[in-house]
């Protein structure tokens, strides 16, 4: 058997120089889906398929393809889709503002210290408050914790305790207001007390090139600290306590009251550092492990803006560090971009939502670039969402639909609240008499709110489409919240996942 | 570990995105799909894509309860967009 029993004669084929419409038209009239091409200098043969791209050239187009969009990645790495479809959410949510976002009262007087329910409560200028609190620091001191179940056991209390006692040793307790002690030291040493006293102010200013390089440096600095969020603003008088108090001082015979003209010096900026909660930790609530995570924050907060406030001074420019005292911490984190003001009274931040707590850095240091307020709806939220009101055992947040220029509540006589800002006003009688019955503090407002959630792919996508969506959706995505499971307080289970071992790995592995 | 929950469910997802995809360029080679065939096809692959990710990732979170009620609200919906498809394509 050989090759021409098989092969075909009079074959159909064309010349190099013939058009493709002949070819195409001879192809046609033969119903042949192949044609032979014979060239005249060699006697070799180049079928002309009917596919409009040969392999070939489907390779060769995959190679050009593929060599372009290696050079595109290159060329362009910051055009990734990620960072495209970021930007653009964020532009459409997240509104940067000149001025304070929220109304303020052309009469409104900065808060006084002595009106802060701590202050009332451990100074006993009010006989029922320092009730509360002889009762909550009796809950919170007692040696040996009696067993008052999950939640309420000696092992609560003691992670409690853990989480405290650096905010506590360091400050002498920075978290009820009390300011200047401890690590929070007002003083501006120009001379180290020995060899290895870091806390100087060098006599030497360090001078950064330009405001971006200097904001840029601080952050960074802060973050290497610990801390989560960092914004900077100017010193505003209209957000800090006037006068300061320090309750310690009653306590011991002297005057309480600190004057600004006390101050070491003259502050210009204020550097906020914000510290996100453990979402677990918080799930608790009220249990004594949301407090231990509240206070693990406290702890945070004291040791970083003590350190910053040591880099300040090293760069030669004065700073005093400040936990929950000297000055009211929301509306400079307010200022400094890190969020909204929320129904609870705290801050709402974009990342961590109300689970944040707020430390500050005060200096004389100016040349810095000064962050702007952002809002991204929080305000329009909380108007129909009231989660936190349903949450709150002690009936203490408003469930009015709309801000207020002064508290509605029935404790407003005794002041806890400023008045001449436009917002929701907390009955701090309320939740610090909860606090006391709890033997510990709260945190269910932080815990039920929707914003609170952890650090997953699907919130912060429903955190952009919440702020894009009208009104009316928010009350709809409050219920899906509820009935999807998320914002639970006085839940046990919650406390036996935040002690559980299972899903983690301590070894690294 | 080498790689989280999160990681290996993306690389995941995107395998079956591209499975999915594949799949219904194949089914339109066989005989044509119309422009519901294509518009329950894609949406339904979306939305299947979406369900996963989302029971997934809330059971990673430690919210079952979001798992489960990720299955009802989108997987429902993922499932009648099935149906749809095969109505438009047999």
């Amino acid at each position: 058997m050989r090759v021409r029993d098989f092969m075909s004669t009079n074959v159909v084929s064309v010349d190099e120089k013939t058009s493709i419409d002949n070819a195409r038209k001879i192809m046609e009239a033969h119903k042949i889906r192949r044609l032979p091409v014979m060239k005249k200098r060699k006697n070799d043969v180049s079928p002309v398929t009917d596919k409009k791209v040969s392999r070939r050239d489907a390779l060769k187009l995959g190679i050009i393809g593929a060599v372009a969009g290696s050079i595109a990645v290159l060329k362009y790495p910051s055009v990734a889709a990620e960072k495209k479809i970021d930007e653009s959410a964020r532009k459409m949510t997240v509104v940067e503002h000149d001025d304070f976002p929220n109304k303020i009262s052309k009469d409104y007087k900065p808060f006084n210290q002595l009106n802060l329910i701590f202050t009332q409560g451990f100074m006993r200028t009010n006989p029922d408050i320092a009730k509360i609190a002889g009762k909550y620091m009796q809950g919170l001191n007692q040696p040996g914790y009696p067993d008052m179940g999950v939640g309420y056991r000696q092992l609560d209390h003691a992670i409690r305790k853990g989480s405290e006692s650096l905010m506590t040793y360091t400050t002498h307790y920075a978290a009820a207001g009390i300011p200047g002690h401890g690590i929070q030291s007002w003083e501006q040493k120009k001379k180290p007390k020995n060899m290895f006293d870091p806390i100087v102010v060098a006599p030497k200013k360090y001078k950064f090139k330009t405001r971006e390089e200097a904001s840029a440096a601080i952050k960074r600095a802060a973050s290497l600290y610990g801390a989560d969020l960092i914004g900077i603003t100017r010193n505003d008088p209209r957000w800090n306590y006037t006068p300061i108090t320090d309750f310690t001082r009653a306590m011991e015979g002297k005057n309480p009251v600190i004057n600004w003209s006390d101050f070491p010096f003259e502050p210009k900026t204020v550097i906020v550092l914000g510290f996100g909660m453990d979402y677990e930790g918080m799930a608790t609530a009220p249990a004594l492990t949301e407090e231990a995570t509240t206070m693990e924050c406290y702890s945070r907060m004291s040791k970083t803006a003590f350190q910053l406030s040591v880099f300040l001074k090293n760069l030669g420019y004065q700073s005093v560090p400040c936990n929950n005292d000297t000055a009211l911490s929301v509306p400079y984190a307010v200022a400094a971009g890190l969020g909204e003001l929320s129904r609870i009274s705290i801050l709402i931040n974009y990342k961590y939502g109300p689970r944040v707590r707020l430390a500050k850095v005060f200096t004389d240091f100016d040349f810095v670039e000064y962050d702007k307020p952002k809002t991204f709806g929080v305000h329009e939220f909380c108007k129909r969402c009231k989660r936190c009101a349903d949450a709150c055992p002690a009936d203490a947040i408003p469930f009015d639909d709309e801000p207020t220029w002064e508290p509605t509540h029935e404790h407003a006589h005794l002041k806890t609240g400023n008045p001449g800002v436009y917002k929701w006003y907390l009955d701090g009688y309320k939740c610090f008499k909860f606090w006391s019955e709890n033997h510990g503090d709260c945190g269910c407002c932080i815990a039920a709110c929707p914003y609170n959630k952890p650090d997953f792919w699907q919130h912060r996508l429903f955190d952009r489409i919440n702020a894009a969506l009208p009104g009316p959706f928010h009350t709809v995505m409050k219920e899906l919240d509820r009935i999807f499971g998320y914002g639970n307080t006085a839940d046990k289970k919650a406390v036996h996942r935040f002690w559980s071992a299972k899903g983690r790995s301590y070894d690294g592995f | 570990m080498i790689f989280n929950g999160i990681e290996i469910l993306f690389f995941i997802l995107g395998a079956l995105s591209t499975a999915g995809v594949i799949g219904l360029v194949y089914l339109h080679g066989r005989k044509p799909l119309n422009w519901k065939g294509w518009l329950s096809g894609i949406f339904g692959l979306f939305i299947t894509v979406f369900t996963i990710a989302w029971s997934v990732s809330t059971i990673l979170e430690g919210e079952p309860q979001a798992a489960s009620m990720g299955l009802i609200f989108f997987g429902i919906p993922a499932v009648l967009l099935g149906f749809l498809f095969r109505k438009f394509y047999v």
